[in-house]
C-alpha cells in the first residue's frame, strides 16, 4: 500500500463533499457532473448557464492544479484510443441511464441517504472493481 | 433551429423563475462550487486514472484504498450538511421536485453496470475528465467526446418520451 495518501484523500474528500452541499443550498440542485454534461447535448436542458459556470468552475480549478498542484496531472494514457473511446462511450450511456454518476448518485445521492442512488452507487463499485481487476489480471 | 429555439424558451423561463438579484448569485455559485469540487478531485488525485485503478483494481499488490476514503469523506460531510445544516423546508421541496425520478427502474441498473464497465477500463468519471482538461493530454478531449457520444441516445430517448408527454397533455 505504497501509494496509499489517506491525509490528501481525506483533504481532497472534505472539499468535494462542501462543495457539492454548497450546490445543494445555493442553487437547489445535486451537483451531478454527467447531469450537467448532457445538458449540453440538444435539445438543451433548463439553466445552461449555471451549468456553463460549473464547467467553467471545474477548468478554473484544473488550471489552478496546473499552476499549484501539477502532480495532480502526473499520469500517461497507456491504453488505446479504441479502449478509451469504447470507455468512454460506455461511461457517457451508463450515466444518464442510470440518471447520474460517482458525483450526482455516488457522493450527493448517497449523502441524501437515497435508495437509488444506494443501489446505483453499489453497481458502480463493484462492476468497477470487478472489471478493473479482471482487465488487470488478463492483460 | 428546434434545438435554438428551445434553449431561447428555456432561458426566458430560467430567468422568470427567480429575480435578477438571484441569477447572479446562483451563477457564482455554481462557478466556485465547480472550482473547489476541481480543487478536491486534484488533491486527492481522483484526477489521475492510475490512482483511480490503484483502488479498482483490488488484485493488485500495491492496492491504494485512497479512492474509498476521498468517497467517504465527500459522503460524511454531504450526509451531515444534509441534515443537520440545510433547512428541512428545502429537503422537502427537492424531494417531492425529484420523487417522480427516484424509482429504481431496470435502466438505473443497467447504466449502474455500464458505467462500472466504462470506468473500471479508463479510471475517470466525467468530474475529473473535465478538470483534466487543462493536462494539454490529447486523450481527454477524445475521452469527453466519447462520453457525450454515449449520452446521445439516452438524452434524445428521455426527451423525446418527455416531449411526447407533453404533447399529449396539451392535446387532451
Amino acid at each position: 500500500m505504497d501509494n496509499f495518501t489517506p491525509i490528501s484523500a481525506l483533504i481532497g474528500g472534505i472539499l468535494c463533499g462542501l462543495s457539492a452541499i454548497c450546490f445543494f443550498y445555493f442553487n437547489g440542485k445535486t451537483l451531478g457532473i454527467s447531469g450537467i454534461l448532457e445538458g449540453f447535448i440538444p435539445p438543451f436542458s433548463p439553466w445552461i448557464s449555471e451549468r456553463i459556470a460549473v464547467i467553467a468552475g471545474l477548468l478554473t480549478g484544473g488550471a489552478l492544479l496546473r499552476i499549484f498542484y501539477p502532480a495532480a496531472f502526473d499520469f500517461q494514457v497507456e491504453a488505446s484510443f479504441t479502449h478509451i473511446i469504447i470507455a468512454g462511450v460506455l461511461i457517457g450511456l451508463g450515466a444518464r441511464l442510470a440518471g447520474g454518476c460517482t458525483s450526482g448518485h455516488g457522493l450527493c445521492g448517497v449523502g441524501r441517504l437515497s435508495p437509488k442512488s444506494l443501489v446505483a452507487t453499489v453497481f458502480f463499485f463493484t462492476t468497477g472493481m470487478l472489471t478493473a481487476t479482471l482487465f488487470y489480471l488478463f492483460r | 433551429m428546434i434545438a435554438l429555439q428551445q434553449l431561447l424558451i428555456k432561458l426566458r423561463f430560467a430567468s422568470s423563475f427567480y429575480s435578477g438579484g438571484h441569477e447572479m448569485k446562483r451563477l457564482i455559485s455554481a462557478f466556485v462550487c465547480g472550482c473547489l469540487f476541481a480543487l478536491g478531485l486534484g488533491i486527492s488525485q481522483m484526477t489521475r486514472p492510475p490512482k483511480v485503478i490503484g483502488f479498482l483494481n483490488v488484485g493488485s499488490k500495491e492496492w491504494d484504498p485512497s479512492l474509498l476514503f476521498v468517497m467517504v469523506s465527500a459522503i460524511t460531510v454531504y450526509l451531515l450538511g444534509y441534515y443537520k445544516v440545510i433547512p428541512s423546508h428545502l429537503r422537502e421541496v427537492y424531494q417531492n421536485k425529484i420523487a417522480p425520478s427516484e424509482a429504481i427502474q431496470l435502466r438505473t441498473i443497467v447504466g449502474a453496470i455500464f458505467f462500472g464497465l466504462g470506468w473500471g477500463l479508463l479510471g475517470l468519471c466525467p468530474g475529473p475528465a473535465i478538470t483534466d482538461l487543462v493536462s494539454g493530454k490529447i486523450e481527454i478531449p477524445v475521452v469527453i467526446a466519447a462520453m457525450l457520444a454515449g449520452m446521445l441516445p439516452v438524452k434524445y430517448y428521455d426527451s423525446s418520451n418527455k416531449f411526447r408527454k407533453e404533447n399529449a397533455k396539451i392535446r387532451r
